[in-house]
């Protein structure tokens, strides 16, 4: 029996240093900035976004009492003066920044969804025709906002896959039609492929900040740094 | 950051013991998933051991598997996301119960289970359309089941779905599919001990949805329903507190902000509790916000953003009411670096 979920069934959190490290040179060549670590790094994890900055040039920091060990640690000064910069360094989308954090998820399980049937709590979708659903982990504990089903779309095998219904606390489903997927398969949300900038529709269909969001995800979910 | 969200181990208690005295003959599974809703699986956990209750769960296997380890023999502790290898190993190594609603992951736990029989809750489909295995899959997924559990490789001990709450008829649909499948898993020769479809709002207002095991989260922390009424002998057990931490003429700031988990869309929508009562949060920052000012205001005042209402504060599904979402969501989102700290 081949199991398919590759590692684990909760969403994880790519961590690129590459990528952090990219933004960040653009960011030093002014001498004089302070790069925003607040809040373990806006949820990408203090140690590698640290390392990055002071690897790129970058000498100014502020982060938050708790990390200045990790500051210190790189060889980057702790300053109270207000940071600049940050969508650049995470690279949200209109910075001119490569996003530094890709959310992922595995697809749980895949079932049919006949027409006229609704999907999660209050049923606020239904399906218009036959088609085929999967149930992909990542809900609203994990900072995936409750506010986007019907809003945005997550990539699966190479297309963009609706969130239909209602993000639950935990989990979601996409809509995923005839495409050739798998209970294991990947699914992004944001970060990288057809959905680099989707945390901006993500911002529109909640009104709430790009930094935000992506803390909310990086603070809640496992991460791992990749190069 | 000057923020703290405080636990109060004795209102979780009474709210364990409302729900409880409300269901009762039904048993109460309270749910600990999420780090117990960000209360803290450990201290959530041993005041539903302290109380007597019998049934945990958590759909996430980090809070399932914390609350075995507090629980031990006390509480039987349920898991209801589909897991990988490892993590079905883990689970049923730690004793846990499994939810199962695919086919497939019920051949690979019973494969896995070469000691004592798995102990498994099958899921039906009853119209949510997430996990759980459509009514027409249903007879077969049962008659395996059955094949299974008198190889001894699983035990079934329990038949279990969740409910839309889109409607009274929507759920009554849903607990005739429910009635329906129960009779084909005992056809089949399944002998569930417990059935478990209703969560908070259903298990509180509808005796006919309790069966035997009623699942709650939400009553158990405190969280009211979105548009649903205040209940008699239920209260919020978290308070997130931020302290002043500069006071201008007519404006104060608190060391929260949207970086903390606290929606910048709150911003001129809702008040928040201090030391003069309630004052409008006027405005979000990253790392701060902006609270209307209070005769005699201090830095280091105590604000307090939700909670059980001591100082003037909404509830968070007072909060989460004024930008379309509910209760749970600023609970869940409060960051995880904010000290949560035990009152009582």
């Amino acid at each position: 029996m081949t199991w398919p979920n590759p590692r684990r069934a909760a969403p994880l959190a790519r961590i690129s240093h590459s990528a952090l490290l990219a933004n960040a040179r653009t960011l030093a060549v002014d001498p004089a900035v302070v790069v925003d670590l607040r809040r373990d790094a806006w949820g990408h994890g203090i140690d590698v976004v640290a390392a990055a900055a002071a690897e790129a040039g970058i000498r100014f920091a502020h982060a938050d009492p708790r990390d200045a060990d990790a500051v210190a640690r790189v060889g980057l000064e702790s300053v109270a003066t207000a940071p600049t910069g940050g969508e650049r360094l995470y690279g949200l989308p209109g910075s001119g920044g490569t996003p530094a954090l890709v959310l992922t998820a595995p697809v749980l399980s895949i079932k049919p969804l006949l027409a006229g049937e609704g999907v999660s709590y209050g049923y606020t979708h239904r399906a218009a025709a036959d088609t085929r659903v999967a149930l992909i982990s990542g809900g609203y504990a994990e900072g995936v906002v409750r506010g986007l089903g019907n809003r945005a779309s997550v990539e699966l095998s190479g297309g963009l896959r609706p969130i239909i219904g209602r993000v639950a606390m935990d989990v979601c489903v996409i809509d995923i039609a005839d495409a050739p997927a798998e209970p294991g398969d990947e699914a992004v949300y944001f970060g990288s492929g057809l959905v680099r900038d989707a945390l901006a529709d993500w911002a529109s269909a909640t009104g709430l900040t790009p930094a935000e969001l992506v803390c909310a995800v990086g603070l809640h979910v496992e991460r791992e740094v990749v190069a | 950051m000057s923020a703290e969200l405080r636990i109060s181990r004795a209102r979780l208690a009474a709210n364990i013991a409302t729900v409880r005295a409300r269901v009762a003959p039904a048993d109460v599974l309270v749910v600990v998933k999420d780090n117990a809703y960000g209360h803290g699986v450990e201290t959530v956990a041993a005041v539903a051991v302290e109380a007597g209750i019998g049934w945990m769960g958590a759909i996430d296997l980090r809070s399932a598997l914390r609350a075995k380890a507090q629980a031990g023999d006390r509480a039987r502790v349920f898991c209801w996301l589909t897991l990988s290898q490892q993590e079905t190993r883990d689970a049923l190594a730690a004793g846990l119960e499994l939810g199962v609603g695919d086919a497939l992951y019920l051949e690979r736990i019973a494969e896995l289970a070469t000691g004592a029989p798995a102990i498994v809750h099958l899921k039906i489909d009853t119209g949510l359309h997430r996990n759980g295995v459509r009514p027409e899959h249903w007879p077969a997924f049962v008659g395996r089941a059955a094949e299974l559990e008198r190889a001894g490789r699983i035990r079934v001990a329990g038949i279990w779905s969740h409910i839309s709450e889109a409607s009274d008829a929507d759920d009554d649909a849903a607990r005739a599919a429910f009635d329906a499948a129960v009779g084909a898993a005992r056809d089949a020769g399944l002998d569930p001990e417990v059935r478990h479809l209703a969560a908070s709002a259903a298990g509180w207002a509808r005796a006919e949805f309790r069966y035997e095991l009623v699942r709650f989260g939400a009553f158990v922390y405190g969280v009211r329903s979105a548009d649903g009424p205040d209940l008699e002998g239920i209260a919020p057990a978290a308070t997130l507190v931020a302290r002043v931490t500069a006071v201008g003429a007519d404006q104060v700031e608190i060391g929260i902000g949207s970086l903390d988990g606290l929606p910048s869309t709150l911003g001129g929508r809702v008040a928040v509790g201090t030391p003069s009562g309630p004052r409008e949060l006027v405005r979000i920052g990253p790392g701060s916000s902006v609270v209307a000012a209070w005769p005699g205001v201090a830095v280091g005042d105590e604000v307090a953003v939700f909670g059980p209402g001591a100082s003037g504060e909404s509830s968070a599904t007072t909060l989460a009411e004024a930008i379309g979402t509910v209760g749970e969501e600023p609970v869940l989102r409060v960051s995880p670096l904010i000290p949560r700290v035990l009152v009582d």
